[in-house]
């Protein structure tokens, strides 16, 4: 495993009236190359756990281990480790700074070296993909409508091609064509790059479709990590944690409910469900 | 039916944050006609940029009209007059919580709403409680707005918007950082809130939240482009599909069928329906 992460805890504010621990006892592993889902009810500490993992926040106490990085309470000098690593913060108005769209987005780039042919290339390659027309190159990131400054966020960060790609909750406040059209292109891009993706999110149908490993938070633990099919088979475990099953999930259980011969569960794509009921339709059932 | 006077009224509204450097046909919304009585629950939807929370914000006069004008009631934002009036009548729950919060504790930040509208001590104490006991915020009164969890800022936002009991409340994508039952806890709060006659405009991006108000509205190209009672707009849902946005899940389920030949052709109006009509079309050999 080249990710673990070894009985951790995160306290914020230690020793202050404000005091609060976040995560506790974090035993959690990821292949390089995963696909992984964090789920979780608000204040369960999925942004705490992926700032660890991003360099941005210590461990209080235990140990993370990345390839042959080890990231404890005092650790120094991460900073060629956050270079691999990219993050989409919850509230991408956060990580907004430059003066317009395309230094936003070649920041990343830049920074890694790039020149400057190749940040040109990349900013535009960016664009494209999270949908941001080319009239916005000079738009200051300040001036822009949420959904359009989270694709600034999300741009900057593909721009990067980073070894480990954060998102927090990347879908939130975009449309349902750019929702959808980002799900396919983070496929597309961690297939490609065959980078780490560690995606927190409150829609149980994203991480159904899109995870290989799920990890399920409830008051700063991990309750339990598993394939989607694993996680969505344990309703009662999913409604302690404030969660459900995804959409299409929902729908066939009301539908089992009237057939003899239920459809399977473990069915996420909606082109899969439809094409089972013609199955049946033809077959009679 | 007696004839009621519209609360909220746009006639000929025109805006944008540059007029002088932006051509006419870019402005961020045009010629916006549009009556809204009291006590009715409207969704608005449409893509990113398309100019939603540009409408929100001058319904309740924190922007003001290039051309045409806003009236709530019996004023106008036209005037200073009127913005100050029509602020205590329109609520807002800003798309990012972090525009909204400027206190330090919770407790205060939920009071500084209430201060500006002049309510005593004794009366502020029991509403704030109320209103931290509606978002589940009970036990932070004393936390730090800055230092919560993406999903606890925005209930705090609704918290702080509640406390006023305005007569509209705006929420501008108020659900988008919550996990599900969160969500459905914010759409029985819309509800009530409707129930008890307030007046609420839901900005969303979800098909699932649009169905519940009666009214659906859809911002697209910086004009209003659909206005349809939701009832009738159920079935005809792919009018939402031309604009990017999400249709319900029976109704794209039904549509990928008919595409096969599937012949499904009485109008369905909920889920359950369509439970129905699919197991009929299953059961017929
Ligand atoms: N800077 C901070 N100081 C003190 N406590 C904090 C701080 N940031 C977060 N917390 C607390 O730690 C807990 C975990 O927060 P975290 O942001 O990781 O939750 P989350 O799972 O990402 O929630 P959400 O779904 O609402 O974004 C919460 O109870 C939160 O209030
Ligand atoms: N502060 C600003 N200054 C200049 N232009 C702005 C500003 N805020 C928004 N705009 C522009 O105005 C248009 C409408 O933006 P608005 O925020 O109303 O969109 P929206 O429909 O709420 O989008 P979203 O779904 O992304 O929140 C967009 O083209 C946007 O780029
Ligand atoms: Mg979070
Ligand atoms: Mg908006």
């Amino acid at each position: 495993m080249e990710i673990s992460f070894q009985d951790i805890t995160y306290t914020y504010s230690i020793g202050t009236p404000f005091e609060h621990r976040a995560l506790q006892a974090i035993q959690v592993q990821f292949n390089q190359g995963d696909y992984v889902a964090v789920i979780g009810k608000t204040g369960s500490g999925k942004s705490t756990l992926v700032q660890l993992l991003a360099g941005l926040l210590l461990p209080t106490s235990g140990v993370l281990q990345v390839w042959d990085t080890r990231i404890h309470s005092r650790s120094k000098k991460l900073g060629e480790y956050r270079k691999k690593v990219g993050v989409v913060f919850q509230y991408p108005e956060h990580q907004l700074f430059e003066e317009t769209v395309a230094k936003d987005i070649g920041f990343g780039p830049k920074n890694l070296g790039c020149d400057v042919a190749e940040i040109e290339h990349r900013v535009s390659e960016a664009m494209s993909w999270v949908g941001l027309s080319p009239d916005l190159r000079d738009r200051s990131p300040f001036e822009l409508s949420g959904g359009q400054m989270r694709r600034v966020a999300i741009a900057g960060v593909l721009a990067m091609r980073p070894d480990i790609l954060i998102l927090d909750e990347p879908t939130a406040g975009l449309d349902f064509r750019g929702q959808r059209d980002l799900l396919s292109i983070l496929k597309r891009f961690h297939q490609h790059f065959g980078c780490t993706v560690v995606h927190v999110t409150h829609n149980m149908n994203e991480a159904a479709e899109l995870a290989e490993q799920i990890v399920l938070m409830s008051d700063g633990k991990v309750i339990a990590t598993g394939r989607p099919v694993d996680i969505f088979r344990n309703l009662p475990n999913l409604q302690v944690s404030g969660l459900d099953v995804p959409d299409v999930t929902k729908w066939i259980m009301s539908l089992n409910q009237k057939l003899s011969t239920p459809i399977s569960t473990e069915i996420y794509e909606l082109s899969t469900l439809v094409d089972e009921l013609i199955h049946r339709g033809r077959r009679g059932s | 039916m007696k004839h009621i006077k519209s609360l909220i009224e746009l006639s000929g509204v025109w805006f944008d944050y540059h007029p002088d450097r932006q051509m006419k046909e870019q402005w961020a919304l045009q010629d916006i006609n549009l009556t809204i009585q009291s006590g009715e629950y409207v969704v608005v939807m449409g893509p990113n940029g398309s100019g939603k929370s540009t409408f929100a914000r001058l319904l309740n006069g924190l922007l003001i009209p290039t051309e045409g004008e806003v009236r709530v009631g019996d004023f106008s934002t036209s005037n200073g007059l009127g913005r100050f009036h029509i602020r205590r009548k329109v609520g807002m729950v800003f798309q990012n919580p972090d525009n909204q919060i400027v206190a330090t504790t919770v407790r205060d930040d939920v009071a500084f709403g209430l201060e500006n509208l002049g309510i005593p001590r004794e009366e502020m104490i029991p509403r704030i409680e109320r209103a931290l006991e509606v978002v589940g915020l009970v036990g932070f009164e004393n936390r730090e707005p800055a230092h919560l969890s993406g999903g606890q800022k925005q209930r705090l936002a609704i918290a702080g918007v509640l406390a006023m009991n305005p007569e509209i409340i705006v929420f501008d994508e108020s659900t988008s950082m919550l996990d599900p039952q969160g969500r459905e806890e914010v759409r029985e709060l819309m509800k009530e809130l409707h129930q008890q006659g307030q007046t609420v405009i839901h900005i969303t991006h979800s098909a699932q939240e649009a169905f519940l108000a009666e009214r659906v509205i859809v911002i697209a190209h910086h004009r209003l482009q659909l206005d349809y009672p939701s009832r009738d707009l159920y079935n005809q849902s792919n009018l939402l599909e031309q604009w990017g946005l999400e249709v319900p899940l029976p109704i794209r389920v039904r549509a990928l069928l008919k595409n096969q030949g599937v012949e499904l052709n009485e109008p369905i109006g909920n889920s359950d329906e369509m439970v129905a009509q699919i197991w009929r079309y299953l059961s017929k050999t």
